[in-house]
């Protein structure tokens, strides 16, 4: 039984498949699904995008940026290093 | 100073933006992301030899950072860590098949990402993640992290690895779609 109807088995496979952990007879089952099943696809489509959403959000955008270390910050960091 | 010291201040400059980031995704305070990575890299100072020459150095320091934000997040939740194998019942029925189908996006990914409302939106459901889904979900976005050594600095197994990953997955994209996502038929 390789869950060819079960969305629950194929988006798992899904979600393997996008980390290149799914195989073989495993991924040809998953093709077969995706090809019936809209909700699956846009899942793994949008496994893609998490990805892609995730990358966004760690990037740092400069210093004191939205995303960054404030300089006061860094400078606060730094002294108590040093004081180690 | 001492070659461990200017080692540390080199951190900062080099590691400290990603780290923050990191840091900020997972706690949603800056004023605890800038102590979470404070404590990182004292933490670091203290333990160089322990180094292993088997990740980068950025990897290592993420993997110390991951600890430090589980345990400022057990802190917050007084000890209880909210159990992280939650069964995916919540997205499939009895038939194995979604409960709700997954909507469509409303905009592009591409578009998405560039707005800073959604950004925080992406930042709060990541929040809503029990601790080693979100742990290992951020862990496997980190540039050159794979997932052996993720497992590894986060202490779990190869298999947990990807039942956790996936278990984030189905949860975020559904949080998502509660503002972001649009019905589209």
């Amino acid at each position: 039984m390789l869950g060819l109807f079960s969305c629950r088995e194929q988006a798992k496979n899904a979600s393997l498949a996008h980390d290149g952990r799914l195989s073989g007879r495993s991924r040809m089952i998953l093709r077969m699904h995706l090809a019936m099943c809209r909700a699956c696809r846009r899942f793994a489509r949008q496994i893609r995008d998490l990805d892609s959403f995730m990358a966004r959000c760690l990037s740092s955008e400069g210093e004191g940026g939205e995303n960054g270390l404030s300089v006061e910050a860094k400078e606060r960091i730094r002294q108590d290093l040093e004081r180690e | 100073m001492s070659d461990s010291r200017s080692t540390a201040v080199l951190w900062v400059e080099t590691h400290g933006d990603a780290l923050f980031a990191h840091a900020l995704l997972r706690l949603a305070c800056r004023a605890d992301a800038e102590d979470a990575v404070q404590e990182t890299l004292l933490a670091a100072l203290r333990s160089e030899e322990s180094f292993r020459g088997d990740s980068s150095e950025r990897t290592w320091l993420h993997g110390i950072l991951s600890h430090k934000i589980i345990d400022r997040q057990r802190a917050r939740t007084k000890g209880e860590v909210a159990e992280a194998f939650s069964a995916d019942d919540e997205f499939f029925d009895s038939r194995n098949r979604w409960r709700k189908d997954p909507a469509k996006f409303a905009m592009v990914a591409d578009d998405l990402v560039e707005s800073a409302e959604f950004r925080a939106q992406f930042a709060d459901c990541l929040q809503g993640l029990p601790p080693r889904q979100a742990a290992v979900f951020v862990a496997s976005a980190i540039e050159g992290q794979n997932s052996e050594l993720v497992c590894k600095e986060n202490g779990v197994s190869t298999t947990n690895y990807w039942v956790l990953i996936h278990r984030a997955r189905l949860a975020l994209r559904a949080c998502l779609e509660h503002t972001w996502f649009s019905e589209v038929k």
